[in-house]
């Protein structure tokens, strides 16, 4: 559906999309590195670019339950992680609004 | 409203009102000017009307009676002075309450004539009325008599026409019946310039024979001879009168007499110059020491040409220094000596000498300093006829055409001679189409779009010329090799395709096949523009290391034409500039729009972060940058390079100064928020913007006013990618959509 050029970013590290390397995140948006998802390790991001978010679903996750929507990339249309719409617990609070990308599912853009 | 017939009724007025009157006073005169205005109001300010001769004084009363005011006169001027004695303005002002009085329908010129005199030259022109009344009273032995038909005469409207009869014995009863609500006199005299600046010198005559209407008076026409003569002296002090000093609103009696005196010490004036003691009425806003400088530096010019270096530095000295006002000038002419010779002169003052054009120029620069009723500004005419042409044009819809409209009817265009409807439809592509470009003669058009193709069409037949599959190439990675930007050379025998798989290509349209490529990119290559020269070129991509790229197609090391050019880049824009001494140049803008203006000159480029860059491309520097709200998807050239046509998600289409980035004007309904829409100038003259939108609709308006011209539907569903217009024929325009289509 037309033409959309993608966003780059400029930073020093940048992680893209394995399958296409479109730029997806900065390395200083970096909030957490302590989250697992279906393919090992993930990292909570303040904000990526070029995605295309999915349906928002309920799950249970490790930490309780939250209601995440699967985010892809916008070029390949390959999923890379999820975002979270709304923690239940109080303590969960802090995740509203941010990504999770999945490691396996990135690669380094310098 | 008084006609001639009307002299009688008139007469008693005149008898009235000088009886309690015996003197001249500024009162008077301004009673006097009052009561022309409306003679229905005798008693309210008893005009002083000196008895003068009953037809005089009857005339006055008539809106533009002049003729009789100087018939009456000229028996008894004759006896002062032979020559023309022109009339002199009247200003009212003076007296509101007469204005008030005045009854609208009886003097509707008269009113609509005098609201023109601007307010300051009332009291010099009331000065300068008493100066030929004074001078009346004296020769005739009456004081009311003599200042009476000349005030009269010249009390109409105000129009310091020129108009004297003196010269014809004949007196003439001037039609005073305004001309379709328009002021006869002011519509006379526009038609006597007229008709002399067409060349029909004797018809002027003619008419201004029959109307008893003069163009100029004649202190006009003298400054005019003087200043054409080089008699600067005498244009100075016709211009600015020979008392400067004296400007005080009211002439006391004791005044007037000095002036009688002043009058008779010059006789050379004479009475033509009715506005010799204080010289002409100057248009609001004159800057009088301006116009005196630009005097006396003609003067110090031609007198350096002449060689005459001791006079032209006494003018230099005494004359321009005095005046204090832009001493860079002052230095700039003082360093004008040094030339050695009056060719070198010219040159550096940048000024055509004393036989060239100088003189006539300063004339059309005096002039629009002097109040326009006074000297009709230059081509009145004609530049009336462009004014209300250019409102008619600007009101006409669908105006695309750049033939002069007639004269003869007020001008609409049909809607039948727009584009509006489709013409024919492409279906090549199997994808969507992106980029849609006509070559720069009209005969090819190119189209490129999602599935990597690049269609080269006839417009005459709009078959299918040539199909260019150079992105084909498999490159790693899923980057779909849509194409971003098609180009055409300026001389239509190169194309450059840029695809979003890193890289570009130049095909040679005729044969088909490439001829340049470079494909070390990193990113998409989104926008190429070419060069006047057709032989360099400038990319743009998403990388910021290297943005923009200016390539050339002939590379030093080939000689041979039919080998491919590779990688051939000559300059890297980037912003901040490229320094060698840094190891990692950081990061540049990335390019979403470049364009280049028409003469090669500049280099304007749309980047990612929303903000447009100007670079200037010989000297390669940056000129301005100007930041936008929001992403920019599209920019263009237009308007012989002056203006920059730029599509702004959520702003809609704008159009911008390339000099000064200011928003020229703003053209609304366009959606845009994620895709890249396009925009063209277009048609006859440029008179139209065309852009895409993402939703299946085509949106035209007037360049000028922003107005809406027409919204079609098209490429349903999805969104219109592309729009151009056909260079040479302004009744056609393409544009491609999502629809894969491209349609006419």
């Amino acid at each position: 559906m037309g033409l959309a050029y993608n966003v780059y970013l400029d930073a020093k590290r940048i992680y893209g999309c394995k399958t296409c390397k479109t730029h997806l995140a900065d390395h200083d948006e970096i909030i957490s590195r302590n989250f697992r998802g279906q393919h090992g390790k993930a990292y909570l991001f303040n904000s990526v670019v070029n995605i295309q978010q999915g349906e928002a679903g309920e799950r249970n996750m490790t930490t309780g339950r939250h209601v995440v929507r699967d985010i892809a990339c916008r070029q390949c249309k390959e999923v890379v992680g999820w975002k979270y719409d709304r923690a239940y617990e109080s303590t969960e609070k802090y995740k509203e609004g941010k990504y999770i990308l999945e490691q396996e599912l990135l690669c380094q853009v310098n | 409203m008084a006609r001639v017939g009307d002299t009688a009724a008139r007469d008693d007025y005149n008898v009235r009102s000088q009886g309690p009157r015996g003197s001249w006073t500024t009162i008077g005169l301004i009673r006097r000017a009052a009561f022309e205005l409306d003679h229905h109001n005798p008693p309210n300010p008893p005009p002083f009307i000196p008895a003068g001769p009953p037809t005089t004084s009857g005339s006055t009363a008539q809106a533009p009676s002049r003729h009789h005011a100087p018939a009456a006169d000229h028996a008894r001027d004759a006896a002062i002075d032979p020559s023309d004695r022109p009339h002199k303005r009247r200003r009212r002002s003076s007296s509101p309450t007469n204005r008030g009085s005045a009854s609208k329908q009886q003097k509707p010129k008269r009113q609509r004539a005098e609201e023109h005199l601007p307010a300051e030259t009332e009291a010099s022109m009331r000065l300068g009325h008493e100066h030929e009344h004074r001078t009346r009273p004296s020769t005739n032995g009456s004081s009311q008599n003599g200042s009476s038909p000349h005030t009269n005469g010249s009390a109409k409207s105000g129009e310091t026409n020129g108009y004297h009869t003196n010269g014809h014995a004949e007196p003439v009863a001037p039609n005073t019946s305004p001309f379709y609500g328009h002021d006869r006199e002011e519509v006379t005299r526009i038609l006597l310039q007229s008709l002399s600046d067409l060349g029909y010198q004797s018809s002027a005559q003619q008419l201004s024979r029959e109307s008893g209407y003069e163009l100029e008076i004649p202190s006009v026409a003298a400054f005019r001879s003087a200043l054409q003569h080089g008699d600067w002296d005498e244009a100075e002090s016709l211009l600015f009168g020979a008392e400067p000093a004296e400007q005080e609103g009211g002439v006391s009696l004791g005044n007037g007499h000095t002036g009688v005196q002043w009058r008779k010490d010059r006789p050379h004036f004479g009475s033509p110059n009715g506005f010799a003691r204080h010289g002409l009425p100057l248009a609001e806003g004159a800057d009088t020491t301006t116009l005196k400088f630009m005097l006396r530096q003609q003067k110090y010019l031609e007198l350096l040409e002449n060689r005459d270096l001791n006079a032209a530095l006494t003018v230099l000295r005494s004359e321009l220094t005095p005046l204090k006002r832009d001493i860079g000038r002052l230095h700039a002419l003082s360093s004008l000596m040094m030339c050695q010779s009056a060719e070198d002169l010219r040159r550096q003052a940048d000024w055509d000498g004393a036989e060239g054009e100088s003189r006539s120029l300063l004339l059309s620069e005096i002039s629009m300093s002097i109040s326009p009723s006074v000297m009709i500004p230059e081509h009145r005419l004609a530049t009336l006829f462009d004014a209300v042409q250019e409102e008619q044009i600007l009101n006409c819809r669908y105006h695309n055409t750049t033939a002069q409209p007639s004269l003869y009817t007020d001008h609409e265009c049909l809607p039948d001679d727009f584009p509006l409807d489709t013409l024919t439809e492409l279906k090549n592509h199997s994808d969507e189409v992106y980029k849609i470009e006509f070559s720069h003669d009209g005969s090819m058009l190119a189209t490129g779009g999602k599935d990597g193709l690049v269609c080269v069409y006839d417009t005459t037949t709009w078959r299918l010329q040539h199909e260019i599959r150079e992105h084909d190439r498999s490159s790693p990675g899923d980057n779909s090799k849509s194409i971003c930007s098609v180009a055409f050379s300026p001389d239509d025998q190169y194309l450059i395709s840029c695809s979003q798989n890193n890289e570009f290509v130049v095909v040679n349209v005729r044969e088909g096949r490439r001829v340049a490529y470079a494909d070390h990119f990193d990113y998409p290559v989104t926008t190429a523009a070419w060069l006047p020269d057709s032989q360099s070129f400038v990319v743009g991509t998403q990388g910021s290391r290297r943005p923009l790229g200016l390539y050339s197609l002939r590379s030093a090391s080939s000689s041979s034409s039919s080998s491919v050019v590779r990688n051939n880049e000559i300059h890297s824009f980037r912003e901040p500039p490229w320094d060698s001494s840094l190891k990692d140049n950081g990061f540049s803008f990335r390019t979403a729009d470049c364009d280049i203006s028409a003469d090669g000159t500049r280099l304007v480029v749309a980047t990612i972060t929303n903000s447009i860059i100007m670079f200037d491309l010989r000297t390669r520097f940056k000129i301005a940058e100007w930041a936008m709200g929001d992403k920019v998807t599209s920019i263009n050239f237009g308007v012989g390079g002056t203006q920059m046509l730029v599509n702004v998600n959520e702003g809609g289409v704008l159009a911008l100064d390339s000099s000064t980035g200011d928003l020229i004007m703003r053209y609304d309904g366009v959606k845009q928020e994620q895709f890249v829409i396009r925009s063209c100038f277009g048609g006859a003259g440029e008179n139209f913007v065309l852009s895409g939108s993402e939703e299946p609709r085509v949106y035209i308006w007037r360049r000028q006013t922003g107005r809406q011209v027409a919204v079609l539907e098209a490429h349903s569903p999805g969104a219109v990618n592309a729009v151009a217009w056909h260079p040479t024929n302004p009744n056609v325009f393409a544009t491609g959509g999502d629809d894969r289509r491209v349609r006419m």
